[in-house]
């Protein structure tokens, strides 16, 4: 079991998430939006951030480079989470170096995947 | 607002998978919670999801297939003289009747204008579905003036209207019919241009 910050800027998904997770024996917590993300790494309740990609006025990418600037964050395991073209996500996570990236599209299944790989401490893969 | 038809496509992906992974994830969930009976109190809104989900991408491929047939010349811009009142209340007829809290505005004389009322109201229509969808409870404010449909929009949702690829499908849309849109402020404005309808030729 981990505890799992869900942002998605997708209320509907964010929400369909959660609840998905939380079936699969995680705990979770939602933001329907980028902001607020940061104050929540800070209570340090969090094991992994699933963080979507494409958000307005502040994207995943921008929140990953707050996280990893902060030293007492910087160490937050976070998983790319987004509908975005699997290539794209793929170049966006490699130079991000995030632990993880998973597409929406590629199934629930792969995602569980990818986290119980990250947080059972076997290392990160897409 | 990408300016071509292919660019625009190209960057139609996130937008339409973002509906369809909601669709899949939503009756996923479904059947796994059907099967076990648990969480029986979140299923309407899981139908929910799903029904949303499955008009917005109504909405994206008819905007994209009538753009591409207007495009190719199959089916061309017909237009007529009709009131943008008579368009806009159409158009949020539509909306209310579905719940939607929408208030239409005279705000100033209102012109009869020639253009394609029936893709005029489409795209209207498109665009106060996204608005709708991110003004939450708030009333939306459509005001009607000379050749002008005004929508107030909130900073917040505008941000997110900006990346709707509903808006962008039926900016382009307008853009063929000679209608422009464009934010001023944080208002969405659709204006009759002046190649369709030249300031001399108004009464």
């Amino acid at each position: 079991m981990a505890r799992i910050l869900v942002v998605d800027d997708d209320a509907i998904f964010g929400r369909l998430t959660q609840r998905r997770l939380e079936n699969a024996g995680h705990q979770t917590s939602t933001l329907d939006g980028p902001f607020g993300t940061i104050a929540e790494l800070k209570k340090g309740s969090v094991d992994l951030l699933l963080l979507d990609v494409r958000m307005p006025a502040l994207s995943g990418v921008d929140i990953v480079r707050m996280i990893r600037s902060r030293s007492a964050l910087r160490d937050t395991r976070i998983v790319l989470y987004s509908s975005l073209d699997e290539d794209a996500l793929d170049e966006i996570a490699r130079k991000m170096g995030v632990d993880g990236h998973v597409s929406k599209s590629s199934g629930f299944n792969r995602l569980l995947g990818v986290i119980d790989a990250i947080v059972g401490g076997r290392g990160a893969s897409a | 607002l990408p300016s071509d038809f292919t660019t625009l496509v190209a960057g139609l992906g996130h937008d339409l998978r973002g509906p369809l992974n909601v669709i899949i994830g939503a009756s996923e969930l479904l059947l796994d919670e059907m099967h076990d009976g648990a969480g029986r109190e979140a299923w309407r809104d899981d139908l929910l999801g799903i029904h949303t989900s499955g008009k917005k991408l109504c909405e994206i491929v008819d905007a994209l297939v009538d753009l591409a047939r207007i495009e190719s010349g199959q089916a061309p811009v017909e237009p007529v003289p009709v009131s943008l009142r008579e368009v806009v209340e159409a158009a949020a007829a539509a909306h209310r009747a579905a719940g939607a809290r929408l208030e239409v505005v005279p705000a100033g004389e209102i012109l009869a204008v020639p253009v394609d009322a029936r893709r005029l109201r489409r795209a209207l229509a498109s665009v106060l579905d996204a608005v709708i969808e991110r003004a939450g409870a708030d009333t939306v404010t459509i005001s009607v003036a000379g050749t002008s449909i005004t929508l107030g929009v909130g900073p917040s949702a505008q941000e997110h209207l900006a990346m709707d690829a509903r808006l962008a499908l039926a900016a382009r849309i307008c853009a063929r019919m000679d209608v422009d849109v464009a934010w001023r402020g944080a208002a969405l404005v659709l204006t009759v241009g002046e190649e369709t309808f030249p300031a001399e030729g108004r009464e």
